[in-house]
């Protein structure tokens, strides 16, 4: 045994020394990182879209640029109090008008919070607090005046760095000019709001068929744009135009916006979920997102096992090639060289997962600084020590199983492109894996799930993925049990296989001579 | 009846002159086969310690699996396999040194690190095998590429540590099969004198080789194999003499007229120099007249024992189509 450690030793020393164990270790933090930075490099390199409105309602777009105005101001309340706490330097640079808004938002409570903003953005109003008395038309030159350029450097963010008004083209052929300037690219889209976007009201005596055909024929609201695809710019105008218009159509009809909330008000599901113990608790976004984490760790067992079995597949066929075997054979039993190949490698696949591991964490560590407490459930599901400590052990028993498979392999063929054509047997198994996981995250204890479970190529991944359920203990006992079963029959035919097939040159052996020397004492 | 001839003359002084030494190796009745395809038929051999023996056969003779079968790589069908006193070869791995044919390195591994890890396969100690690399290196002139690694090296450099990495434990047994093919002549003559140097301090050694010129030189005793068959073992000196007369020619002119007197069994004609092998009883002085009768211009005559060549095609007279795959 201490020859197989040996070899081990310098198995493990050879993988970790090729560019793809580097690549493996390093490819995860490198989706991350891409997929966290790559949206946000976008988006800060995006130019804000330049959009025009021509308003033939005479009221609308006032109304919107009020409503945009609102929502602003919410927001700028909320960066200013999270830069109050965090950065108050950066606070202490800011415009006096705005430290002044973000002192008066700061000492009022919730509710009051939103009577501030709605008295600084309504037209009229009798709200008559010191601020919005004296500094209302202050705050609102600031906002009207604040450049795209003042607002990155103030570390503040307002909807006109993502879309940007511009002022319609005087003259008479105003949609002319703003056609051109969409074909010259100066602008992205103009909207044009009909004569009469309310729409006639209805029979107080009841006829239902005025408001279906008022609303089918009214055409006279248009978009105009050549990007087809992106419609983000659409949407976000059409949600302040729909709220806008709302509102008009509820005040005609005599309803107050309390009436008008109530009846369309949905009715709500609370989510309840039954204890170990039979009680009743409420479902909390850690028990949802412990309900898919096993998902994600199957994910990533799949990637490992199947990165690490193709590494040891890899050096098995190199070593032969390369004509180390019959040197190594003469000095190590084939059963020592088979074991301290097979341990070796586990140990470079063990210090890739476990990078994988510890970089999510990070990963979500950060993601909860930043977001708060809804991450910090996803942090105590992703650090919960059963799920990594069933991961660990799957994934040795995974890669154990597919490594007896892979090494045989490997001692069979004298280049990789011969052994891909007899990879299909390991990779059936893998796809199904992969194919089946959705649907065991969802039932992981439905039948499909269950019967899955006792296939021992499917069981770590399976077994892994329903620990959400989880499943009763007896058959996390039976299925742990048929797959070390499987392993210890597949390590023998492994070693079999592999003490000649290491030897063999020439032609690849037929099916006929690899059962001989599965038979053979 | 030729071939049972030379074995009978060759065996027995062989045996008789070191029965109170322990051998090295010895094969008994050993038979291997892989499937329905026989390897090794019978094969019953000794191999005495403090000597050089070469295995000569032609290709698919069975020579490297008679050395796989002394390693214990492959265990025998039938018959038993003893090395260095212990009945299981496998038990004596670290005694042992094996340079097989088809040879390889690590080619990412450091020249240094690749002969410190067969050392250290071979029960050094990391220290000690480290150190003897290290040493190794420096005596055969690659101390400055002990850093290197292995696919920088040029094809003799990489011969060179694969050769180190075989004798790194100092074995006591030492196996090379075709040690010499692919070598250049520089490389062929380190390589001799390695072989020569392991006899010098009491190993034995096995080699298996093509090249019968090179047995000549260096081999103690010759052992040939053919279709997994001794056909025979014993002194280099006893085999070639058991071969009968012979006589070595350099000449210009045609000789073609040997082959039909009745002193000559076969001519083995280079076009410059010729191995004439005398028939039993040829008397090498008509040979000489009918040379000056026909107008050659002798350069040397010289009356030998006949090559190993000789004694090789003699043995090995089948075709080659019937050559058997190991």
């Amino acid at each position: 045994m201490n020859k197989a450690w040996l070899v081990a030793r310098q198995e493990f020393r050879q993988t970790v020394s090729t560019k793809a164990f580097w690549i493996g270790l390093l490819s995860l933090p490198v989706i991350i990182c891409l997929a966290v930075a790559v949206p946000i490099l976008l988006d800060q390199t995006t130019d804000a879209r330049r959009y025009a409105v021509v308003d033939d309602s005479g009221w609308l777009l006032a109304e919107i640029d009020r409503s945009i105005y609102q929502d602003d101001l919410q927001g700028l309340a909320e960066d200013l109090q999270q830069m109050h706490r965090q950065d108050r330097e950066a606070h202490d640079r800011l415009p006096e008008i705005l430290r002044a808004f973000g002192g008066a938002w700061r000492e009022l409570d919730e509710m009051h919070r939103n009577g501030l903003i709605q008295a600084l953005a309504s037209a009229a109003t009798a709200d008559t607090s010191t601020f919005v008395v004296v500094r209302k038309a202050e705050l609102l030159d600031w906002w009207t005046r604040a450049t795209t350029e003042d607002l990155d450097r103030l570390h503040l963010d307002l909807s006109r760095q993502h879309f940007a008004r511009v002022e319609v083209p005087p003259g008479t052929d105003t949609e002319v000019a703003l056609n051109n300037a969409i074909r010259e690219g100066q602008l992205f889209a103009y909207f044009i709001i009909g004569r009469d976007p309310v729409g006639v009201g209805g029979d107080p005596a009841g006829d239902a068929s005025r408001y279906a055909s008022r609303y089918a024929s009214d055409r006279s609201s248009e978009y105009v744009s050549n990007n087809l695809t992106d419609r983000e710019l659409r949407d976000w105008f059409a949600t302040y135009a729909d709220a806008c218009v709302r509102r008009v159509r509820l005040q005609r009809e005599g309803i107050q916006p309390a009436v008008s909330d109530w009846v369309q008000a949905s009715v709500t599901f609370g989510e309840r979920r039954v204890g170990a113990g039979g009680e009743v608790a409420e479902v909390a976004t850690r028990d949802k997102v412990r309900q898919w984490a096993p998902a994600v760790f199957t994910y990533l067992l799949w990637i490992a096992v199947f990165t690490s079995a193709q590494m040891l597949l890899t050096s098995t066929i190199e070593e032969k090639s390369a004509r180390i075997m019959e040197v190594l054979v003469s000095s190590v039993s084939p059963t020592d060289l088979l074991a301290g190949k097979v341990i070796g490698v586990a140990g470079a696949g063990l210090i890739v997962v476990g990078s994988w591991a510890l970089c999510l964490l990070a990963g979500m560590l950060s993601l909860a600084h930043i977001v708060g407490p809804a991450a910090q459930g996803l942090t105590q599901v992703a650090s919960d020590p059963y799920l990594l400590v069933a991961f660990a052990i799957y994934f040795l028993l995974g890669y154990l199983l597919y490594a007896a498979y892979l090494v045989g392999l490997g001692s069979l063929c004298t280049s990789l492109k011969e052994s891909q054509n007899l990879m299909w047997p390991a990779m059936m198994p893998l796809l199904v894996a992969l194919m089946s996981m959705t649907h065991i995250s969802k039932d992981p204890n439905g039948t499909m799930a269950r019967v899955l479970s006792f296939i021992p190529p499917l069981t770590p991944f399976v077994m892994m993925n329903r620990s959400g359920g989880p499943p009763p203990l007896w058959e996390y006992v039976a299925t742990t049990l048929l797959l070390v079963l499987s392993i210890w029959l597949a390590v023998r035919a492994a070693a079999r296989v592999f003490r000649v097939g290491i030897l063999a040159t020439g032609s690849r052996p037929s099916a006929r001579e690899v059962l001989r020397w599965l038979l053979a004492r | 009846m030729e071939h049972e001839a030379i074995r009978k003359v060759c065996v027995a002084p062989t045996e008789t002159t070191v029965t109170a030494v322990t051998c090295a190796v010895h094969l008994d009745g050993v038979c291997k086969s892989f499937g329905d395809r026989p390897a090794v038929c019978d094969l019953s051999l000794k191999i005495w310690p403090g000597a050089i023996y070469g295995f000569l056969g032609p290709n698919g003779a069975g020579k490297t699996t008679t050395m796989r079968l002394i390693l214990g790589i492959y265990l025998p069908d039938s018959g038993s396999v003893s090395v260095l006193g212990l009945d299981d070869p496998r038990l004596v791995r670290e005694r042992i040194g094996y340079l097989p044919e088809e040879r390889g390195l690590y080619p990412r591994m450091r020249v240094l690190d690749q002969v410190a890890y067969f050392g250290a396969l071979k029960g050094l100690s990391d220290l000690e095998s480290r150190s003897r690399a290290g040493d190794l290196l420096d005596k055969y002139g690659l101390g400055s590429c002990s850093q290197m690694r292995c696919q920088a090296l040029s094809k003799g450099m990489a011969q060179k540590v694969q050769i180190l990495a075989t004798l790194i434990h100092e074995p006591d047994l030492v196996i090379l099969d075709e040690p010499f093919s692919g070598l250049d002549p520089v490389n062929r003559d380190l390589m001799r004198d390695v072989i020569v140097g392991l006899r010098d301090r009491g190993a034995s050694v096995i080699f298996s080789t093509h090249i019968t010129e090179q047995a000549e030189q260096i081999c103690d005793h010759v052992v040939l194999i053919d279709g997994g068959r001794k056909l025979l073992d014993g002194a280099t000196q006893q085999v070639r003499a058991a071969a009968g007369g012979a006589v070595h020619l350099e000449y210009e002119g045609d000789i073609s007229m040997l082959a039909g007197l009745p002193d000559v069994q076969r001519v083995n004609d280079g076009g410059r120099q010729a191995e004439i092998i005398l028939a039993e009883g040829g008397d090498p002085q008509v040979v000489l007249r009918s040379l000056v009768e026909h107008a050659v211009t002798v350069l040397a005559f010289d009356l030998r024992q006949p090559s190993l060549h000789e004694v090789f095609i003699r043995s090995v007279s089948r075709p080659a189509a019937e050559v058997s795959l190991e």
